[in-house]
């Protein structure tokens, strides 16, 4: 292949590549919900990291799963995201707007549900991430192991110590 | 929450906590993306992006400026005055080697240690904690309990793990070879596989390496410490957990002529492959609940194994008395919390688990007490006698591993310092 010729995007490909996106995009828009906990961010985040994907598919080796690979820039765009001037500025109290997940009863149970929000909210982006793949997404520790380029082992450990956070919030907001 | 979770109710718990996003239907193609691009780029800064643009461009060139300034004073500053007749003053070239001959001068990132007595171990690490690739990778050698370190010899790559039988056999383990030194260190010669090494033990005379190619399934290498004459041992498919291709990282145990390998398939199906016979044949237990599979496995002798269980938010131990040929989970009274922490033991009753504390339990895991709390991401590496064990520990925020070593069976623990 000429370098012109690479250079030259057709529609067939552009078509190609959204084809292969498609039934991945409502999965990227939940990872950056469980991130964001804003409807309308989640789905620019989501866009915005199929653009990304998209300029860097020839990054993407052939054979290779395209789901971790896109999932990782999803994530990546939430923590752009997460780490810009903007959200510092919004992100407490919550963007106005985002839709506040219902629950499911009200009394102890809702209660505990809605202190597991805010414990999730103050986990940092990295422990947030890993729970929100696991446990939100369900996917398997070897799926995000790829999605977050660590080791198996290394989820784990990142999960139990996210985990652990969790409990000794929640403890603590018993307490007081 | 913070009761005893099942995994399926942990997830039912943060699905309703984070809940489901409003999806506008606008759907998702690459035009939209790129439209959306400029407004996603400037969101919420408040300002029409173009303006922004500019001011940023003129901000960037100001900045130019200004450290291409600040770089010509400087430099100029820099210059040496001549020495002139009275004597000026002159810069010296060389730099005073303020280390420990041996031992780097930046520091020493510990990453694995193995020893063959309380008194005699290795320590393989790195260079600083900024240094990477094979040419900073350093092994310390000890013989008088980590009072002094002398530097010896490493193989020419980047090595990830080191085991030591004896004073002079030695092993490590690179991306797919292995390396081995029959004369303390002073030389080694590499056998490459071709595939991944992600496992090595010795014991009774024998070196075992775990072998995996990409995606398919692995097999158990063999040698005897002397030769370095490798040989191939399958391991059998037919009794691994379906839909389970490599074994669960770092719970290759070997102790005598037994061998253990643990595996998980991700739902539920979670076992032990045992051999007797230094890997012949092999037979299968199950082992831990739960979809995470087993955490660590830990050999204490022949006849007694414990091994740490993912099961959700919490951790179960499970103990063997049999040679792994069954396994039970160990009553506990408390929570030993750490999901996904590693565990060895020097008895049947004596245990610690590591996590985000040690913990130690000597009444056979009825009770835990934390020894260890002032840390974090701990991984207990094992014991060498009834007495000495190590540990890698994290403090939090840091990024570099510290050594941390016990002379009680696990009641106490000291830092390795290598200054």
């Amino acid at each position: 292949m000429g370098f012109a010729a690479a250079l030259t995007v057709t529609a067939d490909e552009t078509a190609d590549f959204e084809a292969r996106l498609q039934p991945l995009y409502r999965e990227a828009i939940r990872l950056s919900y469980g991130m964001l906990r804003n409807s309308a961010l989640a789905e620019d985040a989501a866009q915005e990291a199929a653009l990304r994907a998209w300029r860097s598919r020839r990054n993407l080796r052939e054979g290779s799963d395209l789901r971790p690979w896109f999932l990782a820039i999803v994530a990546n765009c939430c923590r752009d995201v997460q780490r810009s001037a903007w959200w510092r500025l919004r992100s407490s109290p919550p963007p106005e707007g985002s839709p506040e997940p219902v629950a499911p009863a009200t009394g102890e149970y809702s209660a505990a549900i809605h202190d597991l929000r805010d414990a999730l909210r103050r986990l940092s982006h990295r422990d947030r991430l890993v729970i929100v793949l696991r446990y939100y997404l369900d996917l398997p520790h070897d799926e995000v192991a790829a999605v977050t380029g660590q080791s198996v082992a290394a989820v784990r450990a990142r999960a139990s110590r996210a985990l652990h956070r969790l409990r000794i919030d929640l403890e603590s907001e018993d307490d007081a | 929450m913070t009761d005893r979770l099942t995994p399926d109710a942990l997830r039912a718990r943060v699905r309703a906590a984070i809940g489901e996003p409003e999806m506008s239907g606008r759907g998702f193609d690459l035009g939209t993306a790129r439209r959306r691009h400029r407004e996603w780029r400037f969101r919420g800064w408040g300002v029409d992006p173009a303006p922004l643009r500019v001011a940023g461009m003129v901000a960037l060139v100001s900045a130019l400026v200004a450290v291409l300034t600040v770089a010509l004073v400087v430099h100029l500053h820099s210059l040496p005055s001549p020495a002139g007749p009275s004597g000026g003053p002159v810069r010296s070239s060389t730099l005073q080697a303020s280390a420990t001959p041996g031992l780097p001068a930046d520091g020493f990132v510990p990453s694995d240690v193995t020893a063959v007595s309380a008194d005699e171990w290795w320590v393989l690490g790195t260079d600083g904690s900024g240094c990477a690739g094979a040419s900073c990778t350093r092994i310390l050698h000890t013989v008088d309990a980590g009072q002094t370190f002398t530097s010896i010899p490493t193989p020419p790559a980047s090595v990830v793990g080191l085991r030591f039988l004896d004073s002079e056999d030695g092993w490590a383990y690179s991306s797919t070879t292995v390396w081995s030194t029959h004369d303390g260190g002073e030389n080694w010669s590499g056998m490459d596989f071709g595939t991944s090494i992600t496992d090595l033990e010795t014991s009774g005379g024998l070196v075992y390496a775990v072998s995996c190619g990409s995606g398919s399934d692995c097999s158990l290498e063999r040698s005897k410490a002397s030769s370095d004459a490798w040989e191939n041992l399958a391991i059998p498919a037919a009794l691994m957990p379906s839909g389970a291709t490599q074994p669960e990282a770092g719970s290759l145990n070997v102790h005598g002529s037994s061998v253990w390998l643990a595996f998980s398939n991700g739902e539920g199906d979670n076992r032990v492959l045992r051999s007797t016979d230094d890997g012949i044949q092999f037979s299968q237990a199950t082992i831990c609940p739960g979809d995470s599979g087993v955490a660590s496995l830990y050999a204490v002798s022949t006849a007694d194994l414990w091994a740490a269980c993912s099961v959700g938010m919490y951790e179960e131990v499970w103990r063997s008395l049999d040679g792994g040929a069954t396994f039970a989970a160990v009553p506990l009274s408390g929570d030993v919390e750490t999901n996904s922490g590693t565990i060895a033991a020097t008895s049947v009753t004596s245990a610690v688990v590591a996590g985000t504390s040690l913990k130690l339990t000597v009444d056979g895991g009825q009770s835990f007490q934390v020894v260890l709390d002032n840390g974090d991401n701990w991984r207990i590496v094992g014991f060498t006698t009834s007495d000495a064990g190590f540990a890698f520990g994290r403090q939090p925020g840091a990024s570099s591993l510290t050594l941390w070593r016990t002379d009680d069976g696990g009641s106490t623990w000291h830092q390795v310092l290598f200054s």
